[in-house]
């Protein structure tokens, strides 16, 4: 052996054979081996490392950890392994072994690898913590989730909101695309009809469709029925292949059967104030009997004009009403082909629409018995546009008889000029020009327009 | 022309004032009231035996329906229009035909309703 190791090409070879950092000291610490793994770790040559103490070139480490077990592993004399920082920073897994009354020093570079350890740790943990909370969400939210990942969708799993929906346990089970002998005792149906399996919102977007809210009613053993709002997607692989699908199903059968009893409500109601317009009606028309027609019969008008947006209203759920139907509504008596109406899209507020639908129907009257309507050539335009924040409207009368100022203020003018300017915070003018009646609307949009204006 | 040949109504109606409203129309339209009628059970019971020419049912009747009362006058071949506050989706198949009067409404619309049901007189 001793005539082996005085071989330096024999050394040699090994040293840089083995290819990792070596390096030896002898027993007071003088570096005498130090490959060339060594020198690339460390930074620094063999020539200004050989003879030195090792102390002296790491003057800094000498009473830390790596320091520590240098020291232990020369006094116990035996092999030594384990993983540390290196002098330079790096983290090392090293074998420290009895050279003779020295020390031998092999050691690996693990820096990248523990770096990649921590990474995969950091991940697992974070995948850890969100897959947790994702199945807490899951067994706490009130939506019922099935997931598949089978592409003939022949078994699913379900969260607990799915299990108590269809009254089966939790857990794996099989679909109604499953051979027959094995699906499960519901079925779906849709516009009264059983739905096949394979047009099934989770079947669906098993075969790549996104199915958006679709309405479906599920039928179970006892006979009990419930109405679901379901929603589903397919589950892709990176590539984008299919793997699967997941579906929601919102039990929405009590907000259905409580959207039906207000729309029930609303109706009686409507039903109710329609029956008290006919009764005020009523004694009015008794009341006035043999007194002035006219009169009854403008107050028979009024309460009609009310009438009729009132149904315009009830059929927007009191929400409020397009302009075009208020202004339709309101000269729906007026003869057909002489009335221009034209406009943009306007939700209004439902006070408005009746105060402009009252309005209106004054203009109306008063073009029939002295305005462009008293002939017949007359014509009138009704126009509107939405100037900024203003909403603009005009009465436009034409082709009638020679125009004069009315002598005395009567309902109608006092509703068009203060009721309709107070109810638009606007200014409402009317011009009785000798060619035709103009009536002009400016308020501020926001007054009239319906905030919860629906597109 | 002359009473005896006015055209006789039979009205169901189960708010007295309105009642009273249509009667007076019709009267003013040159009708004679049969009878006013506000609850179902007579309503049918002057439906199969009472002599009049049309009938004017509200549908409502103190929350039944005069369905019943319609079948009777179409068994007989007497012609009637309905007056609702309901609006026309209450109506069921058998009588999408029968004009349909929007409460409250004006003498106009309803003798315009009476021209439909081709009432000459």
């Amino acid at each position: 052996m001793a005539a082996e190791l005085d071989d330096g090409t024999l050394l040699n070879s090994i040293l840089e054979g083995i290819g990792q950092p070596f390096y030896a000291v002898d027993r007071d610490w003088r570096f005498y081996l130090y490959n060339a793994d060594a020198e690339r770790h460390f930074g620094r040559p063999a020539s200004e490392m050989l003879g030195r103490v090792l102390w002296d070139v790491f003057s800094f480490d000498i009473n830390h950890e790596r320091g520590r077990i240098l020291r232990d592993a020369m006094a116990r004399r035996e092999i030594v392994k384990g993983e540390t920082l290196s002098m330079v920073g790096r983290y090392v897994s090293y074998c420290m072994f009895p050279l003779g009354d020295g020390l031998g020093v092999v050691f690996r570079d693990v820096t990248d690898r523990r770096q990649a350890e921590a990474l995969r740790d950091r991940a697992e943990e974070a995948l850890r913590k969100r897959s947790t909370e994702l199945e807490a969400v899951l067994e706490t939210i009130p939506t019922a989730v099935w997931f598949t990942y089978d592409r003939d969708v022949q078994t699913l799993v379900g969260n607990r909101r799915a299990a108590e929906l269809v009254h089966m346990p939790p857990g794996p089970s099989a679909t109604l695309t499953a051979p027959p002998d094995k699906r499960p005792p519901f079925r779906f149906y849709r516009q009264g009809k059983e739905m096949p399996g394979d047009t099934l919102p989770l079947q669906r977007a098993a075969h790549g469709e996104e199915v958006k809210d679709e309405l479906v009613e599920l039928r179970l053993a006892d006979g009990s029925r419930r109405t679901l709002l379901m929603r589903a997607s397919p589950l892709r692989d990176p590539s984008g292949e299919v793997q699967g699908a997941v579906c929601a199903a919102a039990d929405v059968t009590e907000r259905l059967r409580y959207e039906d009893h207000l729309k029930l409500l609303l109706n009686e109601l409507n039903h109710r104030v329609k029956n008290t317009l006919s009764i005020v009606q009523s004694i009015a028309t008794l009341t006035l009997k043999g007194a002035d027609s006219g009169a009854r019969e403008d107050f028979e008008q009024r309460l009609l004009t009310l009438s009729a947006v009132h149904n315009l209203l009830t059929d927007e759920n009191w929400d409020g009403a397009l302009l075009r139907d208020v202004v339709r509504a309101s000269l729906k008596a007026l003869p057909d082909g002489r009335i221009a109406i034209e406009g943009e899209e306007l939700r209004l507020r439902p006070k408005s629409a009746v105060t402009l639908s009252m309005a209106l129907h004054e203009l109306a009257t008063n073009a029939v018995k002295y305005g462009a309507l008293s002939t017949e050539q007359g014509r009138v335009a009704v126009r509107w546009r939405v100037s900024g924040e203003r909403f603009l409207m005009s009465w436009r009368e034409s082709g009638g008889p020679r125009v004069a100022p009315p002598e005395r203020t009567g309902f109608g003018t006092r509703m068009i000029r203060h009721g309709l300017a107070a109810e638009l915070r606007g200014t409402v003018e009317i011009d009785y020009r000798p060619e035709g009646v103009v009536c002009t609307v400016d308020a501020p949009l926001k007054t009239i327009h319906d905030e919860s204006a629906r597109a | 022309m002359s009473d005896q040949f006015k055209k006789r109504a039979l009205v169901v109606e189960d708010e007295v004032l309105v009642g009273m409203l249509v009667e007076e129309m019709l009267r003013e339209l040159g009708y004679e009231i049969a009878a006013l009628s506000t609850h179902l059970d007579e309503a049918l019971r002057l439906a199969r035996a009472e002599a009049f020419d049309f009938a004017v049912l509200d549908i409502n009747l103190n929350g039944r329906q005069s369905f019943p009362v319609a079948d009777i006058l179409r068994g007989r071949g007497l012609p009637f229009l309905f007056a609702t506050g309901y609006g026309t989706r209450i109506l069921s198949r058998p009588y999408l035909d029968v004009p349909v009067l929007q409460k409250p409404f004006s003498l106009d619309e309803l003798r315009r309703a009476l021209a439909r049901l081709d009432l000459v007189h």
